[in-house]
């Protein structure tokens, strides 16, 4: 830029580069610079003042801990309380953790402050203060000591000892953990647990940012109990908000059912751990939190062989057997958990019995419900239709009606088959429940044209299509199944021998596209509702431990 | 300048006590503090789509619900409690408009969220007396008045350069001008800004 040079020749251009460097010196807290300018050229002393009376303002506007770290050249460390605070260790969904020196003790501990809507009233205070002393009373090699609790102009806060090293969530980020070390670590975990559980503390928010590693990489649980304190805070009229990521939690925690949170839950929660180190990703993810719940409550985890098929049968039932949904089909504690994955160790056999057929059957049912529904309803109707062309063998003409349809049903579920199997091997199936949607409208309109029906009757289903698709709570689902169906219904008219009027179809078409609008309506209803939950409760974790500063 | 401190710290005390009049005055007198605090964090978000005389709006009535939650004493405190509004606000509407994008496994760095901030206790300055203490935050809310009057050319300049920091040639890439066209504009703004500043004191 040439203006600059010719701005300088100027006096208001000199004046400009004056006013920069100074604003400059300001900004990165270089004092010595300032002095030198102001004695360079008197006339920023005017300006002086008020340039820095602006910069306070920028510095109030962020966060104080930011602006420190950012001119930290001679920046002392800040007082809290007994503490100094000596840097940023990590933030979560409760709030922050700082490194802090205990100058009397010349002791330096992590320093955990408690923020946000949750700790408002001083009965709110009191009450998670019970329960952090309870907390602190937990002395053992795998849980994470907590020395002191309290509370400093009006921001409470715990210290517990600093872990050095990566939680095994940072770990997991480089994908899963190998099968020994895993269970290794989770042998270690349960037994923490179980000693939490037996001192009458139930974690409540086991995940693997919740577990840190130490210096000789043996796992140190944090967080404990604590989240009881704050599940107590919430407000009866928002009981079933969600705290912190879904996908760890028991369904129970996560339907919001907190009353019915036992030890069980936290043998959930070590399930969803393990099966994670094992597998590299959680039982459940999904795009948002709501439809994590969800699939926390409704579905059933893929096997973990699905992910890794290195991973023994007698381990893959061990996991699954932590993750059921009902709590009394889970192990009655983490100590049995310990036991029975050290049993696997040593090779012995397991006491739980494995899965009945009937079980298992129901199991893989839920766990592919999109085609499993489809096959409910096809298989049956191929069965049928196959039954009659066996009992009408002398007529042929009966035979070559069927035929086409009983072929067409077969590749209905056949290509059923083909759309999950693809969803479950790729990780971006975005365009499968299209595939879904559309392969069901062709089928079924080409079967419904074969039987020449295009009467009220039969094509009834094409809304009950449209109404299912509004259980995706997808809208451009809801919207593809509604124009395919149209399209769907008007081949079908198009191809009609002989219907009456005009009315019949015209009034279908409005009766495709009212559906259409109200479940679209629907979805869109409550997926505002779903959003301004989330958006309401502030506590999503955006949990990090980054150990070292 | 200390008759002026007082009268905010003299506004808090009555509102406290139930007087509406000092109540509706201090909330006056911090509008454009909220108003500036909404727009430099929903700028340090990249948020565009908000427009912030909403969240003002917003967390105006917000502080008013819920004023007798507020536990601090003097204005500082006051003025933190208030930043902490904004920011929550801030917080939930940027949420909504991104979306599911934030729930991004690969995003889930430290970045420093305001909703997880605190009241802000932590004055840079070591120890301030009493006086030092009301003087700076009504000072705080002298500058912000003054900023929010500008013109918005430059109160986009004066943003961006003192507040947000940025160098002028990113300010020039950012506001789609010269750099030279920007420092000027920024002198100018500067200049108004002073102009505007020293004549409240001398007002006060």
């Amino acid at each position: 830029m040439t203006n600059s040079t010719s701005e300088e020749d100027t006096p208001d251009g000199e004046l400009i580069s004056l006013l920069d460097a100074y604003l400059t010196a300001i900004q990165s807290g270089n004092e010595t610079e300032q002095r030198r300018l102001l004695s360079q050229e008197p006339k920023l002393a005017a300006w002086a003042d008020d340039l820095r009376d602006i910069d306070s303002f920028a510095a109030i506007l962020s966060d104080p801990l930011e602006i420190r770290t950012q001119t930290s050249a001679t920046a002392e460390s800040i007082r809290f309380g007994k503490y100094e605070l000596r840097g940023e260790l990590g933030r979560g969904g409760m709030g922050v953790v700082f490194r802090a020196y205990h100058p009397e003790l010349d002791r330096t501990v992590a320093l955990k402050m408690l923020t946000g809507s949750a700790f408002t009233s001083p009965d709110q205070r009191r009450r998670f203060a019970q329960e952090a002393r309870l907390a602190s009373r937990i002395r053992h090699p795998h849980i994470v000591s907590i020395h002191d609790v309290g509370d400093f102009a009006g921001q409470p806060y715990f210290t517990m000892d600093i872990v050095t090293g990566a939680s095994v969530a940072t770990q997991l980020a480089n994908g899963a953990i190998p099968i020994e070390q895993a269970v290794h670590w989770m042998i270690m975990i349960a037994k923490a647990v179980e000693h939490l559980h037996s001192n009458g503390i139930i974690h409540r928010d086991l995940k693997p940012s919740n577990v840190l590693l130490d210096e000789c990489d043996e796992p140190c649980l944090v967080d404990f109990g604590l989240a009881r304190a704050l599940d107590e805070f919430h407000d009866p009229t928002v009981t079933g908000t969600i705290l912190g990521t879904p996908s760890y939690m028991s369904p129970e925690q996560a339907a919001g059912r907190i009353r019915e949170v036992t030890t069980r839950s936290d043998v959930y929660s070590l399930g969803a751990i393990l099966y994670e180190m094992l597998c590299g990703r959680p039982p459940f993810k999904a795009d948002s939190p709501f439809d994590t719940v969800l699939q926390v409550m409704e579905r059933e985890p893929l096997p973990l062989r699905h992910w890794n098929l290195a991973i023994p049968k007698k381990l893959e039932q061990i996991c699954l057997r932590c993750l059921e949904k009902s709590p009394d089909k889970r192990y009655p504690s983490a100590l049995e958990l310990a036991q029975d994955l050290e049993r696997w160790v040593r090779g012995e056999s397991s006491p739980y019995e494995s899965l009945s057929p009937v079980t298992q059957f129901s199991r893989t049912f839920r766990r592919y419900p999109d085609v499993a529904y489809r096959l409910l309803a096809l298989v049956p109707t191929l069965l049928i239709v196959m039954l009659r062309c066996l009992l009408a063998q002398n007529a042929p003409a009966i035979s070559d009606y069927y035929t086409p349809i009983m072929m067409e049903l077969s590749l209905w579920i056949g290509l059923s088959l083909v759309w999950e199997w693809h969803a479950s091997k790729s990780t971006g199936h975005q365009w499968t429940p299209y595939a879904f949607l559309l392969t069901d409208i062709i089928f079924m309109t080409s079967i419904l044209r074969a039987r020449n029906k295009a009467d009220i009757s039969h094509v009834t289903a094409y809304a009950l299509v449209v109404i299912l698709s509004g259980l995706s709570l997808n809208r451009s689902q809801i919207w593809t199944a509604g124009l395919g169906c149209i399209a769907g219904y008007l081949c079908l008219v198009y191809g009609a021998k002989d219907f009456e009027s005009w009315i019949v179809p015209i009034l279908m078409v409005v009766l495709i596209t009212c559906c259409t609008i109200v479940t679209d309506y629907q979805a869109r209803r409550l997926s505002i509702w779903i959003r301004s939950r989330e958006t309401a409760e502030r506590q999503i974790p955006i949990k990090t431990q980054s150990p070292t500063i | 300048m200390n008759a002026d401190s007082s009268q905010l710290a003299d506004w808090l005390t009555l509102a406290r006590q139930g007087d509406d009049s000092a109540r509706n005055r201090l909330f006056e007198a911090c509008r454009s503090f909220v108003a500036l605090t909404a727009r430099v964090q929903l700028h340090r978000r990249l948020q565009t789509k908000v427009d912030p005389s909403d969240l003002v709006q917003q967390s105006m009535m917000e502080a008013h619900h819920g004023f007798d939650k507020f536990r601090g004493g003097t204005p500082e405190e006051w003025l933190a409690w208030l930043k902490q509004i904004v920011q929550h606000n801030v917080l939930d509407a940027d949420k909504h408009y991104r979306g599911t994008e934030r729930r991004d496994l690969r995003r889930e760095r430290p970045i420093s969220d305001p909703a997880l901030s605190h009241a802000d206790w932590s004055p840079a300055d070591p120890g301030p007396s009493p006086s030092q203490v009301l003087s700076k935050a009504e000072r705080e809310l002298q500058v912000a008045v003054a900023i929010e009057s500008l013109p918005d050319d430059y109160r986009q300049v004066v943003l961006l350069r003192n507040l947000e920091r940025m160098s002028f040639d990113d300010v020039a890439a950012r506001m789609n001008r010269s750099r030279g066209a920007c420092q000027m504009l920024w002198m100018r703004a500067v200049e108004q800004l002073r102009t505007q500043l020293n004549q409240d004191i001398s007002s006060s």
